[in-house]
């Protein structure tokens, strides 16, 4: 028996100013139903989603929701009609706790007047347990938890409107293998509820996993939709890219130099302990390890911007710390955040201000700065990263979330910086522009640059990494090196097995 | 048929709700201006003899000249997103009273000490703020306070004047008597004064370091994000300590004048331009996030707000609810800035 349409969106398009980012979309999901949006970066998914969540009033088209012709012209009317969305960009406040924050809008209370706390924990608990995270305090700031924790607090949050269409956009792009799996389990869970789910991400692995629909988009177009059992990973990508795409990984030929930069007896007690190791010019070091075995964080030990309790960094003839970000720069190391929108990016300045951010004390004379006087730098690395659509002065709010990524890496690519630690640097964006960051990490390390690679995404750490050492629990637990990189052996090592643990 | 009907209508009002939004892109870029024609407009239909006669705009600009000082600095704290200096009104009030107290020791230094005054708390307040990140409202507010306390200390609770200061001493009186004239000297047969001059440059050199400096480009990102100017190896800490120093030298530049004025240094001197400059400087299109904006908009606020009193005094609205109309004006725009803010952080 065919199972309900439970959304139906005929014809919809949503034009902002100068691009028409959705483009008479027809759009249709069904009850229990994992329904995977496919398409490049900028293809319009976000877009097509924040149209459901009603985050526009001027989109134009018809939406039918179990039937019945809605308008979602508002966040609150598609909540009442049981959308529930999780966005792209985390939305969880950052400082409020998780009971605030699961229940924000609707906090119980008592007498018609009060807030009622134990209420509100008992119900904070319930949604906590629906998506397996019983075991947390709800009274916990948001802040203190893992990313994986806070993504899956979002998912209980929006659990806790009852909807009936759960829209989740990216929601792996900040997750650890292990933890996409109790994402998934999760995900099973609400289909045999028969929610009807849209999954939005650029793995293409995970969606012949979960999904049971594919909906391809491109150009703001739907271009197919066919069953997952249907289809090929060559066929998807052709359709999303619109023309087949061979060679994932360009061939790597590493020149390896002698050692830059010393990593020595690192330790921030709690975090990290007596890490060590030599970056060599030329090579892709990946630092490996299960989500919360302190990569983050030593990197930010590096650049000064945590404390660290022991331990120096030689490099250039030189041995200390750094006390800041500006010191770590002075001396040729740049960071590249995991976090795109919340550290790494100025949202709501231009695509210019962002490249040149880092460069400005270097381009500046005498104090005298004006960034008009700097395009050739922003054209430059546009094209360099193909960010779409090429036009500096845009703001980096209206990219796509894959283009704002590209931002990011530009701005650090722009600066002199000879080592560069690049902490998740293709989260959320399509192959092709993955290819195209790799690609650009790849010509640095050539021209005798150092890359410390802090990835969780371990076909990228096979691809790119001439050595990846092992952290576990915030102890080095072993190295492994050139050929013998592969997802298995990593995957192996980060769980404390298999021969390159010492 | 109908089919291609449908999707003909539908394409027709997509693409006039393009045009909505181009006008609203418009209106957000000059928006300040259109208030400026249309006060203008409103002034010339209520009073259509002199509105626009020499005396009318005179009088008009010469009102602003003070607040136009503040706003020049203000704009700075507005846009690295520390929202507003509260000890804008002490900053004001002392160095004019430090300057009259100098009268003795000749006007180079009654100028210089008043201006080195202001530049001091500005150092105080950016050090606080900016290296020790204490709450930019709840220091500056404590500041102001501990300002004010300092003053009624050191001046025994009394106001003071440039004559009295001086006693018998020639010399000295000749000097009061160019301070008193600071406010009071004029250009150009009288039509332009020296207060106009200094605020107008003042706002050039502004627009100046906000767009062709390491430190303006630099406070722009800051102001946006403080994170990511962070992470991206800015010197926040200088930049902010800057920012606040900047400030209050333009709040003691105004100090100086408003004393000369009034020729006398006294507490209340200088008392709400916390808020009548911030509203100026909201209204000229900066947002209490930070990041946005320029001088030129800052610029058009100023006058906006100026112009509106005028109408008002046109109108013949008694001062008090002059006080109520601008405080209404105050909260509409913070609750625009509100609302803008929580789209931005949503969408
Ligand atoms: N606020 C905005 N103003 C103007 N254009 C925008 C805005 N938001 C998105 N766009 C444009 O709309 C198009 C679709 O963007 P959308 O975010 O939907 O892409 P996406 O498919 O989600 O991509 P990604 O995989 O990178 O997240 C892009 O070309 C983008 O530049
Ligand atoms: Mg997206």
């Amino acid at each position: 028996m065919e199972k309900k349409i439970a959304l139906q969106m005929k014809n919809v398009s949503k034009r902002f100013p100068g691009t028409l980012a959705v483009d008479g979309v027809d759009f249709e999901v069904r009850e229990g139903e994992v329904h995977a949006l496919m398409g490049e970066n900028g293809a319009g998914k976000s877009t097509l989603m924040k149209i459901l969540a009603g985050l526009f009033n001027d989109y134009t088209g018809e939406i039918y929701i179990d039937g019945n012709l809605c308008r979602l012209h508002t966040p609150m009317l598609a909540k009442e009609h049981g959308v529930g969305m999780i966005y792209q960009e985390l939305s969880v406040a950052r400082r409020i706790s998780i009971v605030e924050n699961l229940l924000v809008g609707r906090l119980p209370k008592k007498n018609g007047l009060f807030y009622d706390k134990k209420e509100a924990i008992r119900q904070a608990k319930e949604l906590l347990e629906r998506v397996g995270l019983g075991y947390l305090d709800p009274n916990k700031p948001i802040s203190e938890i893992s990313q994986c924790e806070a993504q899956l607090v979002e998912i209980a949050k929006v659990l806790g409107t009852n909807p009936k269409i759960i829209v989740m956009d990216e929601p792996t792009s900040a997750l650890s293998s292990e933890e996409v799996q109790r994402l998934f389990k999760i995900i099973r869970n609400l289909k045999e509820q028969n929610l009807a789910i849209v999954y939005i991400s650029h793995h293409l692995a995970e969606i012949f996993e979960i999904a049971d629909t594919i909906t391809v988009m491109r150009d703001g177009k739907k271009i197919k939709t066919y069953p997952v059992s249907e289809t090929t990973n060559e066929q998807l990508i052709h359709d999303m890219v619109g023309k087949s795409v061979k060679e994932f990984y360009a061939d790597r030929e590493s020149h390896i130099g002698e050692t830059m930069m010393e990593v020595k007896d690192f330790t921030r007690w709690g975090f990290f302990h007596h890490v060590s190791f030599e970056l060599h010019r030329g090579e892709v070091l990946a630092i490996c390890g299960l989500a919360g075995a302190g990569r983050t964080e030593i990197a930010r030990s590096i650049i000064g911007v945590d404390p660290l309790d022991a331990g120096t960094i030689v490099k250039d003839g030189r041995e200390g710390t750094y006390k800041d970000m500006t010191m770590a720069i002075k001396n040729g190391i740049g960071y590249l955040t995991e976090d795109r929108k919340v550290m790494g990016l100025a949202l709501t300045q231009s695509v210019a201000d962002n490249i040149l951010v880092s460069i400005i004390d270097k381009l500046s004379r005498g104090g005298l700065y004006n960034p008009k006087n700097h395009g050739k730098i922003v054209e430059e690395k546009i094209e360099e990263l193909e960010i779409y659509p090429p036009q500096p002065n845009r703001l980096v709010n209206a990219l796509s979330g894959g283009n704002q990524q590209k931002v990011l890496m530009a701005k650090w690519l722009a600066t002199d910086a000879d080592v560069l630690i690049l902490d998740e640097p293709t989260r959320g964006v399509d192959i092709g522009a993955k290819q195209t960051i790799h690609k650009a990490v790849l010509e640095y390390a050539k021209r005798g640059n150092g890359v410390i690679l802090l990835s969780s995404d371990l076909p990228e750490v096979v691809g790119l990494a001439d050595r990846a050492i092992i952290l576990r629990e915030g102890y080095i637990t072993g190295e492994i090196s050139g050929e013998e990189i592969t997802e298995s052996s990593l995957l192996m090592a980060a769980n404390g097995e298999g021969k390159h643990v010492s | 048929m109908t089919k291609v009907n449908e999707n003909t209508t539908a394409a027709k009002s997509d693409s006039r709700k393009t045009e909505i939004n181009k006008a609203l892109v418009f209106f957000d870029k000059a928006g300040v201006w259109i208030l400026v024609v249309c006060l203008m407009a409103i002034g010339f239909i209520i009073n259509p003899s002199d509105y626009f006669s020499v005396g009318n705009i005179r009088s008009i600009l010469q009102a602003i000249s003070l607040t136009g000082m503040c706003c020049a600095g203000l704009a700075y704290i507005v846009y690295s997103s520390n929202m507003n200096d509260m000890s804008l009104p002490m900053t004001i009030a002392i160095s004019g009273m430090v300057s009259i107290q100098l009268v003795p020791f000749g006007i180079v230094v009654c100028i210089f000490g008043g201006l080195l005054t202001g530049t001091l708390v500005g150092i105080i307040n950016g050090f606080m703020i900016g290296k020790l990140r204490a709450n930019p409202i709840i220091w500056t507010l404590a500041f102001n306070m501990v300002l004010s306390g300092i003053a009624r200390v050191a001046w025994g609770g009394s106001q003071i004047y440039p004559d009295v200061v001086a006693g018998g001493n020639e010399a000295a009186l000749a000097t009061a008597e160019t301070f008193n004239q600071l406010a009071r000297t004029y250009f150009f047969g009288g039509s332009v004064s020296l207060m106009m001059v200094v605020m107008v440059v003042m706002f050039i050199i502004s627009y100046f370091i906000m767009t062709h400096t390491k430190f303006g480009n630099q406070l722009k990102i800051v102001g946006t994000n403080y994170e990511t100017a962070r992470l991206s190896g800015l010197n926040v800490v200088r930049i902010i300590t800057l920012s606040y120093i900047i400030c209050s030298f333009c709040a003691s530049v105004c100090g100086l004048f408003y004393a000369s004025m009034r020729k006398i240094g006294s507490y209340d001197n200088g008392m709400g331009y916390d808020f009548s400059c911030l509203t100026a400087v909201l209204l000229g299109g900066m947002t209490l996030l930070g990041g946005k904006g320029s001088m030129v908009g800052v610029f058009g606020g100023v006058l906006a707000v100026g112009m509106l009193n005028n109408v008002m005094t046109l109108i013949g609205i008694s001062t008090f609810n002059q006080y109520l109309v601008t405080g209404i004006v105050f909260l509409l725009i913070v609750w625009l800035n509100t609302k803008s803010a929580r789209k931005l952080g949503r969408a």
